[in-house]
């Protein structure tokens, strides 16, 4: 018992917090709220290093911390309680599908993530033109919950067990692994934003503030591939399957995002090009997975990070704008242009920026485990991603400027500054990794 | 010691103008000018050194990250390119104080910062930190195209931008290949991508349509760093790394390159004489020049590597007067149409001079240093193959035709339009950015020895 305490320390804390915060959220006094998250916060962190948490847990608490740091600065102070409530319980079910090796608790951990995205994402919606893509991803997700569900129970029928490591006493010869196998992707497909499935994702996308598309594009893609990574030792067969749709969705993305002129739908489909990116890590052997996924992973959150925290300032509303309204943006505000600058070219993974690394270190350890090809159609693709970064800076340096007010949050923009030194240095850090 | 100055002057330069205001437009300008002459002054030094012994390697820098190399050195091939690098950008900058008229500072930047990253990639000596460079290349150019280029700036960027990221992507590809060991010497994919990389900047034949778009609507001093420079980075990296890394299987494409640089050669002269276009015409020169150098370093005799080496330096200089020479009309008439121009030679006798000065040179008239480089290529030509010889001996004939054409079209005959009886000639500035290029093709063109000594092995 005492064991079982001090490994779950952590989701414990959790746990606290989340029931203090709906104590919070029942009485009406908000006082010292932001201490308490600072505190359970802290507590959090210290109890994952005293646990020696899987690094990768680190990683979602940093996303997370991105996460409330852009929900405080752009949403009503009032709000913000019952918003952290929902982030909590995500960064929840987020560790425990790290930590587990039963299919039951990952199901019920997933189950939860996605409640959790349906009840944010439909918060706001006022209209009924802007909850049918809800209704819409709540439909569909279903439907992959309950096909997921039934994989479960077919390996279940089969070795007695719901413990991973039961997958690799399955008989492979038997046809229902290959049914319960194509369940499993298939219903994961729509967890994970494989092109696919998810050919409602931009809409979605469009309807939803800022905040909450990072919320979508950040933790819980990574903490799907993190488990497929973990999983992948006692299924190999899903490799393969995972990177032909990886490489069709950076492909569908970027030819997508080409025609696309709206802010957040092009947001979205580099969403689905970079998840696709990093679901060609499972590919790899050891030891390049785990430093690759680590080190994508986190560029990944402080590049998409830090483009969200200077464009959320200029997108207020639901509305989705189109990309030339955000035009000239370097003469009003040349930190946050200078910053952007650096975010997008890293996106874009241009030397010598740390995105660069990123990928470049992802393709080399292709090369190296013999998947040339798909690493010379990974870098083919990129260039074509190119086709839709380049329009925020068209529209940011090269043409004329309209009168807007820029950043005033002098936090804000030191926040800014220093992700982008990050980003732009990124590349030592690589060292470390590797 | 004295190589991180190259490349740290220019930058920090950059850094300081953060904190300069926008308005004090003399200021910026010379000390931009300044801070890019630092790495130019610096080129003697390295000059001495060499010229006592041209087989000297100077390391700045080697270091291993985990089994990547990264590795800088001088040398005296690299050395040339340096050299006219930190030539170029100087005269460049001085050239556009009255020729850039908005976003100063930025316009510096990127000058500046392009300086280093150029002179970066000609120190670097190994596959990533080149490739870095490739591709860092990109940016300034770029937002030079994209803010204070021509009419068609968008779309002469857009061709720009996704023809060099696509060079980059199979420079990439070939170089994850060859530090992984899945390319060896013989392997024809590996040399495919690499060549196909290097024959997109050059540019040979069917991937030179980015090359007219980019120097025409690009402003003066970027078109003279276009050609001059990045040009360059294609046959530097053909002959630094292409040639060394896959010998065997050059072999087996050698005569598909050869044809390819041959047929650029007289594909580019046909279609710059076809132009009506003055920035357009040299720009298409430009490809037919490039032809020579690959030529050249095809041949792998001495005289060809030679006479490549001094094509690109040739080329530089020429190229980058007679773009110079258009953007100085162009500043004054606003246009750069052939029809629009004709007997001015007798209101702007100096600019004349220097217009069919530089157009001989293009030529490759004897006394000019034109002729030293494409008479060590064809030479190189005659002792591999005499077809070879005697085909390339017809190229400076249909190099007159489109210089002469120029020519021809903008200085003789009747003066039509009449605004231009007012034009005035050079001033101080341009007279001293001439007569300095004009000083190493009649010195190299008399006296190639140093030269030729540089590059001897």
């Amino acid at each position: 018992m005492k064991e079982l305490i001090s490994y779950y320390l952590p989701e414990i804390i959790l746990g606290l917090a989340i029931v203090i915060n709906a104590i919070y959220i029942i009485s009406d006094k908000k006082s010292f709220y932001y201490l308490f998250i600072l505190v359970s916060y802290f507590f959090l962190v210290f109890s994952d290093f005293k646990v020696k948490s899987d690094s990768f847990i680190y990683l979602l608490d940093i996303a997370t911390f991105f996460i409330l740091y852009n929900f405080y600065l752009n949403e009503n102070r009032g709000n913000f309680v019952d918003i952290n409530f929902f982030i909590f319980s995500h960064l929840l079910s987020l560790h425990l599908i790290l930590k587990t090796d039963s299919f039951i608790i990952f199901f019920i951990s997933l189950e939860l993530l996605s409640f959790v995205f349906y009840v944010l994402i439909g918060l706001e919606s006022k209209k009924f033109r802007d909850i049918s893509p809800v209704i819409r991803y709540f439909v569909i997700g279903t439907i992959s919950s309950i096909l997921l569900l039934f994989s479960i129970i077919l390996i279940f029928t089969r070795t007695g067990s719901l413990s991973f490591e039961a997958l690799i006493i399955f008989e492979r010869s038997d046809p229902v692994f290959s049914i319960a196998l194509f369940l499993f992707i298939f219903s994961l497909g729509f967890k994970i934003l494989f092109i696919p499935f998810q050919f409602f994702m931009p809409d979605v996308f469009e309807r939803v503030r800022m905040p909450y598309l990072l919320l979508i594009s950040l933790t819980p893609k990574a903490g799907v591939l993190i488990f497929l990574y973990k999983i992948k030792s006692y299924l190999p067969e899903i490799v393969f399957p995972v990177s032909v749709f990886a490489i069709i969705s950076i492909l569908f993305s970027n030819l997508a995002g080409i025609y696309e002129n709206k802010v957040k739908r092009i947001l979205a489909y580099s969403t689905i090009s970079h998840s696709g990116f990093m679901f060609m890590i499972v590919l790899l052997p050891e030891p390049y997975s785990k430093n690759v996924l680590f080190y994508y992973l986190l560029i990944y959150f402080l590049m998409k990070g830090g483009i969200f925290f200077t464009l959320s300032p200029f997108i207020k509303k639901n509305e989705d704008i189109e990309i030339t309204n955000l035009r000239g943006i370097y003469f009003t505000d040349k930190i946050v242009a200078i910053s952007s600058l650096i975010f997008i070219l890293s996106l874009l993974s241009f030397p010598p920026t740390a995105g660069f690394f990123a990928k470049f270190y992802l393709i080399y350890a292709l090369f190296k485990s013999d998947f040339n090809l798909q690493g010379f159609f990974l870098i083919i693709l990129t260039v074509i991603s190119a086709g839709y970064y380049i329009k925020f800076l068209n529209s940011f340096f090269l043409e004329p400027g309209v009168r807007r007010e820029g950043i005033k949050d002098i936090f804000l923009k030191i926040f800014i500054l220093i992700l982008s030194l990050f980003v732009l240095g990124g590349g030592i850090l690589w060292k470390f990794f590797v | 010691m004295n190589i991180p100055l190259l490349f740290v002057s220019p930058a920090i330069c950059s850094i300081l103008f953060f904190f300069i205001k926008e308005e004090k437009r003399n200021l910026i300008f010379n000390l931009s000018l300044l801070f890019s002459l630092i790495p130019f002054l610096l080129s003697f030094y390295f000059l001495k050194i060499f010229l006592f012994n041209p087989l000297t390697k100077i390391t700045l820098f080697t270091c291993s990250i985990n089994g990547l190399k990264f590795a800088f050195l001088i040398e005296s091939f690299s050395f040339i390119l340096i050299f006219l690098n930190n030539l170029l950008f100087p005269l460049s900058i001085y050239f556009s104080k009255d020729d850039i008229l908005f976003r100063i500072k930025e316009f510096n930047i990127w000058m500046l910062f392009s300086q280093s990253a150029l002179n970066l990639l000609f120190l670097s000596d190994s596959l990533l930190p080149f490739f870095i460079f490739w591709e860092f290349s990109i940016i300034p150019f770029y937002f030079l195209i994209g803010i204070w280029g021509g009419e068609r700036k968008k779309i002469a960027n857009y061709k720009f931008v996704f023809y060099t990221l696509l060079s980059g992507a199979f420079l990439l590809t070939g170089i994850i290949g060859v530090l992984t060991g899945f390319f060896d010497e013989k392997s024809k994919i590996g040399f495919l991508l690499f060549s196909l990389a290097f024959a997109i900047k050059i540019p040979l034949f069917p991937f030179h349509t980015w090359l007219p778009d980019a120097h025409t609507e690009a402003p003066t001093a970027g078109s003279v760093i276009l050609a001059g420079i990045l040009l360059k980075m294609g046959t530097w990296g053909f002959y630094k790394f292409l040639l060394k890394l896959f010998p065997v299987a050059f072999l087996f494409y050698k005569n598909l390159i050869i044809f390819l640089s041959i047929f650029s050669i007289f594909y580019g002269a046909l279609m710059s004489f076809a132009q009506e276009d003055l920035k357009r015409l040299i720009a298409y020169s430009s490809v037919s020049h490039m032809g020579f150098v690959i030529f050249g370093l095809c041949m792998e005799k001495i005289s060809g590597i030679q006479g490549a080496f001094f094509q690109m330096f040739n080329h530089g200089i020429v190229t980058g007067a007679l773009f110079i020479l258009v953007g100085i009309l162009y500043k004054r008439t606003h246009t750069r149409k052939l029809s629009d121009f004709g007997g001015i030679s007798k209101i702007v006798p100096r600019f004349s001079f220097y217009f069919v000065l530089f157009s001989l040179a293009t030529i490759a008239l004897p006394g000019t240093s034109n002729f030293v480089g494409e008479f060590l290529v064809i030479f190189s030509g005659f002792f591999t193959k005499i077809l070879y010889g005697v085909i390339l001996s017809f190229a400076p004939f249909f190099a007159a035709l489109y210089a002469l054409k120029a020519v021809k079209r903008t200085l003789w005959g009747e003066l039509k339009n009449k605004n231009l009886l007012t034009l005035p000639d050079l001033d101080l500035k341009e007279k001293v950015i001439l007569i300095s290029l004009t000083f190493f093709v009649i010195l190299l063109g008399l006296f190639p020895h140093p030269f030729l000594y540089l590059t001897y092995r």
